[in-house]
């Protein structure tokens, strides 16, 4: 039962901080970014393909490679399209995606790469009768530890007020003096750097990483974003959270009938939606605007 | 005598009218002898000289998306074998021609490309190895009445079970090969077994139901079949440690993992990191070293596949295929599923041979006579029921240590057919 209740908790943790890496985008410019997962999916090769350089130095490669490569979707295609509409930007954005997943195809290979990233976090610590994995304790720390700091990023410092105002109305937030592009930009380089915790944490459990490594977690973390709010980050992170602890714990109160774990979770969040249209934290702003 | 000579000159009419035809004429009422005759003919040089088109062999499998890592090993060896088909005649004395355009693992998309390569003329269609994928294409090929290979399905259900009597795989199949994996295990290690099935595609599925039977029917007992679930991109869906534990509290001799990477390779490092030591058997979804990294210092890992590819296979045509492999791709096979590229060429090129041309109808008669014809994937038999192997004998392999070796080639005693 620990173990069921821990498991809830990392997999949430790791949903919430994907779901917080695209609420901020959202937030800012009101983009669905799809390629959120290649970001995740970058941050998955930097560490393995650089891994013999030590763990450290692998991490900081990987977190600065996922924020440029979050840079350059901004500077190279989203920034071109300011006037756009949601629906033009959610299909460029598509397009990203998939001309990333085949880049990375073309240059690392469609066969995944494997490698074990921190074995340390392997294996499991007893207690008595009841055993519980290090990876999900070391996941509940590491989510922990990047939530709380988002949160201060978010609620105590400038930019982060910044960024919390051009969510709540940015055409207001622009007239009161917001410089739009760099609150944009931050908001592109922390969802890279979220993206980066995200990788880390999934390519430690899974041993490896292949070009669609990220499109599960961020089809599930954009679910995990709409019941949590659109446009609250509060929402984004709960949103997340809520669904990976769901799959979590459906996964395990199923049973043999584990198979159908998605097809409740789906009926869960439909009726969420329908008690909540506007999500769990909902976000005036956005729905006024729908 | 003297009808042996008028089948003769019927058989130089008849070769000659194919030739004129491009290769991709009928003779739906030449006999056996005649056949036979024709053989003997086109494989004279004067007849080669006259062939002025080659036989177009048109390939719709995936060169990207998730089946690609499966097909385009495939693909490649069938490059190679098509290659040394043509130093050595051709087939029918006309030249191979390849044209691959890439389904891009997309059922609709294969099927586009399916009605285009045939329309180009193609007389042999290889498909994608996932028989959800292909069905599509397939069915084009057997409208139009063309010789259909998927080089390595792995389901019995490719061919007459799906309505495709001109529909082929030279894989070797779920019946034989969880069969083999039951009948190894059960020797080595019985007789209680967990099967961690993986429901994620009826492959493993069905590898569990088969390793299941046959357990059974050896007396031995299955004590816990927890199950699983990957996502489409290939991890799993949801953790496995309740399922580990399930396992572990079994307390197995011996444990079937039914799966794939990366979700089969993230289930065997749970296995391990939950502290089950147990010896794992698994089947050709296993196969290769890619994935080995996720769990390092792997032991007491077996696996049932086609050949091995790390070196120390004993069939010298495995190793030649992979030496032709590394010179045409720079790259060592990752798995062994490729043989089967170079055995689809090998049997189109047999079949066309005994059918004496190259109508659908002609080549898969004259594949359904195959009773243990040596190929480079192995001793390879069809009938007119199934059209993929369940006989043939597969590489038992081990990972100690993170190294692999090779075992032992063994068939299945009691294939499990439903």
């Amino acid at each position: 039962m620990i173990q069921t209740i821990l498991d809830a908790l990392s997999y949430g943790g790791i949903y919430g901080l994907a779901a917080l890496g695209i609420g901020l985008v959202f937030g800012v410019m009101r983009l669905v970014n799809f390629a959120h997962g290649e970001l995740i999916a970058i941050g998955a090769y930097l560490l393995i393909v650089t891994i013999d350089l030590g763990l450290p130095l692998s991490i900081l490669i990987a977190v600065t490679g996922t924020a440029i490569l979050a840079l350059l979707m901004e500077f190279g295609v989203f920034k071109r399209l300011r006037l756009a509409g949601p629906a033009v930007l959610l299909i460029a954005s598509f397009g990203v995606s998939v001309f990333l997943q085949r880049f990375y195809e073309i240059i690392f290979g469609a066969l995944p790469l494997s490698g074990q990233i921190a074995p340390w976090m392997a294996g499991v610590i007893e207690f008595g009768d009841t055993t519980i994995t290090r990876g999900s304790v070391v996941t509940i720390i590491l989510a922990l530890v990047l939530l709380s700091a988002m949160w201060f990023f978010i609620e105590k410092t400038t930019l982060g007020l910044q960024i919390r105002a051009a969510s709540s109305d940015f055409q207001t937030a622009r007239l009161l003096g917001v410089r739009s592009n760099r609150v944009i930009g931050a908001a592109f380089v922390f969802s890279g750097v979220l993206a980066a915790a995200v990788a880390f944490v999934l390519v430690t459990q899974r041993g490896s990483v292949d070009p669609l490594f990220g499109v599960n977690i961020t089809i599930l973390a954009l679910v995990g974003t709409v019941i949590g709010g659109l446009g609250s980050l509060q929402g984004a992170a709960l949103g997340g959270f809520a669904v990976g602890a769901t799959i979590s714990l459906l996964n395990s109160f199923l049973g043999n009938y584990r198979v159908y774990t998605y097809t409740w979770l789906f009926i869960l969040v439909i009726i969420v939606l329908l008690v909540r249209p506007g999500g769990l934290i909902s976000n005036k702003a956005v729905k006024e605007r729908v | 005598m003297k009808n042996r000579k008028a089948a003769g000159i019927l058989a130089v009419a008849a070769s000659l009218s194919l030739v004129l035809a491009g290769c991709a004429s009928t003779s739906d009422t030449a006999d056996e002898a005649t056949t036979e005759a024709v053989v003997e003919e086109t494989a004279s040089e004067e007849v080669a000289a006259e062939c002025t088109e080659p036989i177009i062999v048109g390939s719709a499998m995936a060169q990207t998306g998730f089946m690609s890592p499966f097909d385009v090993p495939a693909l490649d060896t069938a490059r190679i074998a098509i290659d040394k088909t043509n130093a050595a005649g051709g087939v029918l004395g006309c030249q191979l021609e390849l044209i691959a355009v890439d389904s891009e693992t997309n059922p609709d998309k294969a099927a586009q490309i399916a009605t285009d390569l045939i329309s180009q003329g193609a007389q042999l269609l290889l498909v994608t190895c996932d028989y959800d994928v292909n069905a599509k294409a397939s069915q084009v090929a057997q409208d139009a009445g063309v010789l259909v290979i998927a080089p390595c399905v792995g389901d019995t259900i490719m061919g007459p079970d799906a309505g495709l009597t001109l529909g082929f795989s030279l894989g070797s199949a779920v019946p034989g090969e969880a069969a083999i994996m039951a009948e190894w295990a059960f020797a080595e290690f019985g007789p209680k077994a967990a099967l961690f099935k993986d429901m994620s595609i009826k492959y493993t599925q069905n590898q569990c139901k088969v390793f299941e039977e046959r357990w059974t029917q050896l007396g031995g007992e299955i004590v816990s079949a927890p199950e699983f679930s990957q996502t489409p991109e290939g991890s799993l869906a949801a953790p496995v440690t309740a399922q580990v534990k399930e396992i572990k509290d079994s307390n197995p001799d011996v444990v079937a993992l039914c799966s794939y990477p990366g979700g089969g390779a993230e289930a065997a490092a749970a296995l391990r990191a939950g502290g089950v030591e147990t010896p794992i058997v698994s089947g050709f979804g296993m196969d290769g070293a890619f994935w080995l990294g996720a769990v390092p210092d792997l032991s007491d890992f077996y696996f049932v596949t086609y050949a091995s590819v790390f070196g120390d296979d004993p069939n010298p045509k495995v190793s030649e295929l992979l030496a032709s492999y590394k010179d045409l791709t720079g790259n060592d096979a990752a798995t062994s599923g490729l043989v089967t590229g170079a055995s689809t060429i090998e049997a189109f090129t047999l079949a066309a041979e005994k059918a004496g041309n190259t109508n659908g109808v002609d080549l898969a008669a004259a594949l359904e006579t195959f009773n243990n014809v040596d190929l480079t994937a192995g001793p390879t038999s069809f009938s007119p029921e199934l059209h993929v192997n369940v006989t043939r004998p597969m590489a038992v392999m081990q990972i100690q240590d993170g190294k692999h070796s090779f075992i032992e080639y063994r068939a299945a005693e009691q294939p499990i057919l439903n």
